[in-house]
């Protein structure tokens, strides 16, 4: 170790692990000076990420953010609406498709077409409202008198509907990603105009979207502008030691038992937890 | 033995070389002995032992400067050395990742914080010390390893803790710290690793550039073909004597990436970035394919690197024969496909075979 080479490198090895960790720290620190929105979250937008079969080999615990987008469709007797929570397409305008510059369909040319943007999220705002009176409105009309149906059939539908309703009221994410940009000024005009409570939360945070599956197909027509949002850029946020008392001891299920989490989204809009209940 | 005369070689030789002289040395004593033993070679007794001195002097030196091998036996335990450290590092490793991932959650998150960034530290600390006190380098270089993936691990594990945005940077970083340690304490495996790393940010970066999200990266080959066409270069630029094998780790990796890319490429046009159709892009990259695979083989025979023309023969072959399943596979019955492919295997062996008894005659005339 006494060539001075040698010595130099050792230095320099120091430095970026000191650095690089300073830098870390520093955008840590910055992010969480300033909290730019907080959601009162329950188990209803929280789960236990699968851990496909390490959990016995973490002890770190995890929550992770459920979301949907909001469903343009009547509600409908399908048994696929009872899985339209898992969607996760939304139509943009124009403006807001055209910022992502995908490239023309070509035939016979491999695109996945995924990038970085930027998305409206809301929590118990508008969207949720719509979907809930919506579920109101369909359980209304399965309990008006339908002489085509049989008696047995018309109570089925009604079963159904009262379990949608009681899923809107007291299960479903009221978490939504209701628009998305490539750049985020884009999304500011739309959180200025868009209705608010004093319950209701908009935040514009980093995402991976890719662009609707029929866009090069020919059923292109139907959605032209639609884009499927793949994952929040940080959909999974770390339970700090002094808050996983609230957790329950399994990984599994988790929407059986009551939570209350405070989350933060900082300057940088990453977020953190800052309570569990 | 006892009096050692100093030696002094005129130019700083890295390990292959001391090796290489070392074995000279070696095979000029065994065929002065058998000489010796048939009678046609007497050397005085005061010119033997002048040159048996120098020799000791200079194997001892070798020896101790390079921890060459100066046996068989010794270099076949230095290769098991080799296996054994690697696979030791590998576990070690790995034994790390899950000894953090076991216990972090016990931990408050300054605790937590205080492990990961000291771990790299401590670790470096450790190799350089290993270093010292360790001729043969095997337990520095473990050690080497192991910092390279706490350094790793402080990063992933920051990010996860502090839920930060995931960033193709991480790779350069990684890479950064790979290369410091791979020149400080001459680790060719942290060099492969390293690289890879770079290969990683760059093509990563180039996706970010061309639209499509940084994970996506590896699915467009061509994001790679100019990132190891640099690295291919970087010996022929810098001279890296001092380190034994690098030259040949970022030659052959670099082919390596670059081969894989194009044959990729070669045979799923729809994965490029050229405006043209995708029978055309396929063709190009099989012809780009052919020529620099054995353009690869000419470089390898004309600066005597066998691993270059190893690997340049393997991808010569391998597009070789994936056009021979392109067109023969579907309507040749299967044994006569087969016959084919041996037949051009024995014909490539003639080809060897001859080039190799024509090298032999020059280095006899030479002799």
């Amino acid at each position: 170790m006494a060539n001075p080479i040698s010595k130099k490198l050792v230095w320099f090895a120091v430095a970026v692990v000191v650095l690089v960790n300073g830098v870390t720290f520093g955008k840590v620190f910055i992010n969480r000076s300033a909290t730019k929105a907080e959601l009162a979250l329950s188990e209803r937008e929280l789960r236990v990420p699968y851990q496909y079969g390490f959990a016995g080999e973490n002890s770190g615990r995890r929550l992770s953010l459920k979301w949907t987008t909001p469903n343009p469709e009547p509600i409908s007797d399908e048994w696929q609406y009872q899985y339209r929570h898992t969607s996760r397409n939304i139509a943009l305008s124009e403006l807001h498709f055209a910022s992502f510059q995908f490239a023309p369909c070509q035939q016979q040319r491999f695109r996945r077409q995924q990038q970085n943007a930027w998305v409206l999220l809301e929590f118990n705002g508008q969207s949720y409202f719509d979907y809930k009176a919506n579920a109101e409105r369909y359980y209304a009309l399965m309990h008006q008198a339908n002489p085509e149906l049989t008696a047995e059939v018309q109570l089925e539908q009604q079963q159904r509907a009262a379990q949608l309703m009681q899923t809107a009221n007291e299960q479903a994410t009221r978490l939504y990603v209701i628009d998305a940009a490539a750049r985020p000024e884009l999304l500011q005009t739309v959180l200025a105009s868009r209705p608010a409570t004093a319950d209701s939360r908009l935040l514009i945070v980093p995402a991976v979207i890719q662009v609707g599956y029929s866009r090069c197909t020919d059923a292109k027509q139907l959605n032209p502008t639609e884009i499927i949002v793949s994952r929040l850029a940080v959909e999974s946020l770390y339970v700090p030691k002094h808050l996983t008392q609230a957790l329950p001891d399994n990984n599994g299920d988790m929407e059986s038992e009551p939570l209350r989490a405070t989350i933060h989204y900082g300057k940088l809009h990453e977020p953190w937890i800052s309570s569990l209940e | 033995m006892d009096e050692k005369k100093s030696v002094t070689t005129t130019t700083p030789l890295n390990k292959t070389q001391a090796q290489a002289r070392a074995d000279q040395v070696l095979a000029f004593r065994a065929e002065q002995q058998l000489l010796a033993e048939q009678g046609l070679l007497s050397l005085p007794d005061d010119q033997a032992s002048n040159i048996r001195d120098y020799h000791n002097g200079l194997l001892q030196q070798l020896q101790q400067g390079l921890n060459i091998d100066l046996s068989d036996q010794a270099r076949h335990l230095s290769l098991g050395m080799q296996i054994v450290s690697f696979l030791g590092a590998t576990a070690l490793a790995a034994s790390l990742f899950f000894l953090f991932f076991q216990y972090w959650g016990y931990f408050s998150t300054l605790s937590q914080v205080a492990l990961l960034v000291a771990a790299p530290l401590l670790t470096l600390a450790l190799a350089v010390w290993l270093q010292r006190i360790d001729d043969s380098g095997y337990y520095a270089k473990l050690a080497a390893l192991v910092s390279f993936t706490a350094w790793v691990l402080n990063i992933i594990m920051l990010g996860s803790i502090f839920n930060i945005t995931p960033s193709p940077n991480a790779f350069a970083i990684f890479a950064l710290y790979g290369f410091v340690l791979a020149y400080l304490l001459h680790v060719r495996l942290l060099l492969a690793a390293a690289m890879l790393c770079s290969f990683m940010f760059i093509g990563a970066q180039f996706g970010s550039w061309m639209g499509s999200y940084w994970v996506n990266a590896g699915e467009y080959p061509e994001h790679f073909l100019l990132a190891s066409a640099l690295f291919f270069l970087v010996p022929l630029l810098f001279n890296s004597q001092r380190f034994d094998g690098f030259a040949a780790i970022y030659q052959t990796l670099s082919a390596v990436v670059f081969f894989i890319a194009v044959l990729v490429l070669a045979n799923w046009g729809r994965a490029s970035y050229l405006p043209w159709s995708t029978g055309l892009i396929e063709g190009v990259y099989q012809v780009v394919g052919f020529a620099a695979s054995a353009l690869l083989v000419l470089y390898g025979m004309r600066t005597h690197a066998s691993k270059l023309m190893l690997t340049g023969n393997v991808f010569f072959a391998l597009f070789l024969y994936t056009k021979f399943f392109d067109w023969w596979w579907d309507w040749l019955p299967k044994y006569v496909f087969f016959l084919l492919i041996g037949l051009t295997a024995i014909l490539a062996l003639t080809m060897f075979n001859r080039f190799r008894a024509t090298q032999q005659s020059k280095a006899g005339q030479h002799g």
